[in-house]
């Protein structure tokens, strides 16, 4: 078995469930290494994303399901890989929340 | 949440013809018990497949997909067997988890042999082709 030590404000950070690591770049700087970026993604990690200049926030780059999700699903509809989504629900899908 | 199979890509239709009727017929039941066991396939580990946390699903002509508690388990490969004595065929898919939406679609990327000659197609190789033409095939919205 082994125990870990985690002192201070790396357990507060930790126990919040704040996205780590997080970090701000610029759309060239995520160009210079972008497997390294979707390490930190997987790892649970955020990035936010600027200009190349820096002057304008872009928005944030994050693999959490929720919201990778419902984006890869409305960008493959709207993409046209996918029918719209009442055609999807009109297969005869299973509803984990209703009884069988 | 609810989950749903996404209509077949005429690529995949195409991969399910050349399989032949017994072998198709095992695809497409494995492709419906997704409906209902949505993480059975295990998570493919490399490349954009990877990145795509997609999944795959073996069989055999003597797979048998409705039998969901595994009475009837197939060829299996022993531990000391060649990784190729295990089943040979393959549905490679992935799950776009929308909770917005609440649902979860089941998109198939490929069906077909898992591990073919080097320099020939199988079912990996067809997946990820089909998955970076979709990312290429961006159509803009004018």
């Amino acid at each position: 078995m082994t125990l870990s030590v985690i002192r201070g404000g790396r357990y507060d950070r930790f126990m919040s469930k704040l996205p780590s690591p997080a970090s701000a770049m610029s759309l060239a700087e995520i160009q210079e290494d972008p497997e390294r970026v979707a390490q930190d993604l997987m790892r649970g990690g955020v990035v936010l994303v600027l200009s190349d200049e820096r002057d304008v926030y872009l928005g944030v780059l994050t693999r959490d399901p929720s919201v990778l999700g419902d984006a890869e699903l409305a960008q493959q509809i709207e993409a046209g890989h996918l029918p719209p989504l009442e055609q999807l629900l009109a297969d005869p899908g299973v509803d984990e929340t209703q009884p069988a | 949440m609810r989950t749903v199979v996404a209509p077949l890509a005429p690529e995949i239709e195409a991969q399910l013809a050349g399989l032949g009727p017994e072998l198709r017929g095992v695809a497409e039941g494995y492709v419906a018990r997704l409906r209902m066991e949505p993480f059975l396939g295990h998570l493919l580990g490399r490349g954009l497949l990877g990145w795509a946390e997609a999944r795959a699903v073996y069989f055999d002509a003597d797979s048998r997909p409705a039998e969901l508690l595994g009475e009837h388990r197939g060829r299996l490969r022993l531990a000391s067997e060649d990784p190729s004595a295990g089943p040979r065929y393959r549905v490679v898919y992935r799950l776009l988890v929308a909770p917005s939406a609440a649902v979860r679609v089941v998109q198939v990327l490929a069906v077909g042999v898992g591990h073919r000659a080097p320099g020939g197609s199988d079912a990996y190789r067809d997946a990820g082709l089909l998955l970076a033409e979709m990312l290429k095939r961006e159509q803009r919205r004018t």
